[in-house]
């Protein structure tokens, strides 16, 4: 495996089935009234979050702790970040207290990958700008998998601004190592540029109209992801209502889906705009993993964590 | 002066090129004296000259860049007149042309004629300063075109380069004023609007992938106000940047022989 986790591009079906695999066994001990292992005891992880994130920093400091692993969270507010320092020093500061893991959140595209180049610990994309959040990928994965089994042939269906989802752009990757059919469905302006080329060339397919793809290939996951409110001023569409009306899973969409497909899975990565891209009757159904997906989160996280830094000792067949 | 001569090069051009020359013609000897060609053929012993052996190598006229940042004045952390120079020379360009949106900017025939005598007293390589089209690159009044044209400077290029020179009507005005002098202007051919602030790459399947905010490319620019700005003016000297090199289409050795006319 990769020292690395950058790029969900980085990772082989074999890395994938790894992970799951371990990860199975976190959520095991994530069941457990005592949720701790001693795997990463004495190593140091830092989650340094450029960019505000309640719910990835806790995922990933829950992971840490649970695996004994020394675990500090730097956010770029009151740090010497806001006090003009540029991210290589920063980055060079953490270096030098040796560190064994640098969970990286930022705000521009391939930081990460950047940062990766500047230091000894292995680093861990917690997502960068508009590019990738790989372990959203593996979670999103994980939560497939465990309702669906083997995601070869499945459809999946990825609706919203994807423009700027770093959400999408992992799981199209993850979802292709995992043999699935990925349709992602946005209007013109929300499609990232040269979406045509990249689509015929990775081979999943984009669509501007919801209702034909939910009438003609009914997905067996749909995936909705939020739209920030600030596209709007951006012009990227007129209003809100026309978004949800064009985009939106909305009551008689979902009554759609699942009278075609009952097993349906609803997913959003959060947070969700209630109202806005999801309805509350779509949030709250049965065939919503929404919550599962933020479970899963921790003990792919876990797995993460163990494969990039002692998996090798254990398993063998991982090169560092 | 010094004398040189240069032994067997291989000169890349031999007199104009008509349907019967070749790319490359014989190799020969070049008697260089007070940096003038002398003499060229089979030269014997020449005594009291400096000798460079050539043999097997091409000989190229110098270089011309047409578009060269120095940042001299006010950026000089980044380049100098000296140092660009200096790069030139070492690529083989023995003429550069400097764009003007240094600070100050090159809008006036006294900032032109700073750029033209530094590059004089550095001494490596011919510096001509490119003139601003519009006061302080601000795209709405004419600089002094003409009076950087009469300086000593001679300034005939024009360009607002690092901005687009958006207004239509100021590109028009611009090309027509020039005409008298026979100036041509170098169009920085870039829309802001079209892109956010954080644009930084060509748009296209690679930026989409990267998550990168693209600048748009030239088709889906098509109808911007400066490709009108261009494609909207009739004739008057307007050159393009981009327009390909007469003579290098006739090259059979040339990378893009036969492109476009
Ligand atoms: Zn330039």
């Amino acid at each position: 495996m990769t020292r690395h986790l950058i790029s969900s591009a980085d990772l082989t079906r074999d890395d994938v089935e790894a992970i799951l695999e371990t990860a199975a066994s976190m959520h095991d001990v994530q069941r457990r009234e005592v949720k701790k292992v001693p795997t990463l005891r004495g190593r140091t992880i830092i989650n340094f979050f450029f960019e505000d994130s309640t719910r990835t920093r806790s995922s990933f400091e829950i992971a840490g702790k649970w695996m004994s692993a020394d675990t500090i969270n730097l956010s770029a507010k009151g740090s010497s970040t806001s006090k003009g320092e540029s991210l290589r020093d920063s980055v060079a500061t953490i270096n030098a207290m040796a560190v064994d893991a640098l969970v990286i959140r930022h705000n521009q595209s391939g930081a990460c990958r950047q940062v990766a180049g500047w230091v000894g610990a292995s680093v861990i994309n917690a997502g960068d700008g508009t590019h990738e959040h790989p372990t959203q990928a593996l979670l999103d994965a994980y939560t497939m998998r465990a309702n669906l089994g083997d995601l070869t042939g499945r459809h999946v269906v990825i609706v919203g601004d994807l423009a700027h989802s770093r959400v999408f752009r992992s799981n199209v990757l993850t979802l292709a190592t995992l043999g699935a059919r990925v349709t992602v469905v946005a209007p013109p302006t929300l499609m990232p540029a040269g979406i045509a080329a990249w689509s015929a060339a990775d081979g999943f397919a984009t669509s501007w109209d919801l209702d034909a793809v939910l009438a003609d290939d009914p997905p067996d996951v749909l995936m909705m992801l939020r739209v920030q409110r600030e596209r709007m001023s951006g012009g990227y569409f007129p209003t809100p209502r026309e978004y949800t009306i064009g985009y939106g899973l909305t009551r008689p969409r979902l009554a759609a889906l699942l009278a075609a497909r009952p097993e349906a899975l609803i997913m959003h990565p959060g947070p969700m705009n209630r109202g806005l891209e999801i309805s509350a009757e779509a949030a709250d159904s049965p065939n919503s993993v929404i919550l599962d997906q933020v479970s899963a989160g921790v003990a792919v996280r876990m797995a993460v964590l163990y494969h990039l830094l002692v998996g090798e000792a254990t398993s063998g067949g991982y090169a560092a | 002066m010094t004398t040189l001569l240069i032994r067997g090069a291989t000169p890349f051009w031999s007199g104009e090129p008509t349907a019967d020359t070749t790319v490359c013609g014989q190799a020969t000897d070049i008697l260089i004296r007070d940096g003038l060609i002398a003499e060229t053929g089979t030269l014997g012993d020449v005594r009291g000259v400096e000798v460079l052996d050539a043999d097997g190598l091409l000989l190229l006229p110098g270089f011309v860049d047409l578009h060269a940042h120095l940042r001299q004045p006010g950026r000089e952390d980044a380049e100098t007149i000296a140092s660009g120079s200096a790069a030139a020379a070492v690529g083989g360009f023995t003429a550069i042309l400097a764009m003007a949106n240094t600070t100050p900017p090159t809008d006036t025939a006294e900032n032109a004629e700073y750029v033209l005598d530094e590059g004089r007293r550095v001494g490596l390589v011919d510096v001509q300063p490119i003139g601003a089209v519009t006061k302080g690159l601000a795209g709405q009044e004419l600089a002094e075109l003409a009076l950087m044209a009469r300086s000593r400077a001679r300034v005939r290029v024009f360009s607002d380069d690092g901005h687009c020179v958006h207004d239509a009507r100021v590109m028009r005005r611009a090309l027509d004023y020039l005409r008298p002098f026979g100036g041509v202007i170098s169009q920085h051919a870039q829309d802001g609007d079209l892109a956010g602030p954080g644009a930084c790459a060509h748009e296209g399947e690679w930026s989409g992938r990267l998550g990168l905010p693209g600048w748009p490319t030239p088709r889906s620019r098509r109808s911007s106000p400066a490709m009108r700005s261009w494609r909207g003016i009739p004739d008057p000297g307007c050159t393009s940047p981009t327009s390909p090199p007469r003579r290098a289409s006739r090259s059979s050795a040339g990378p893009s022989s036969g492109g476009s006319p």
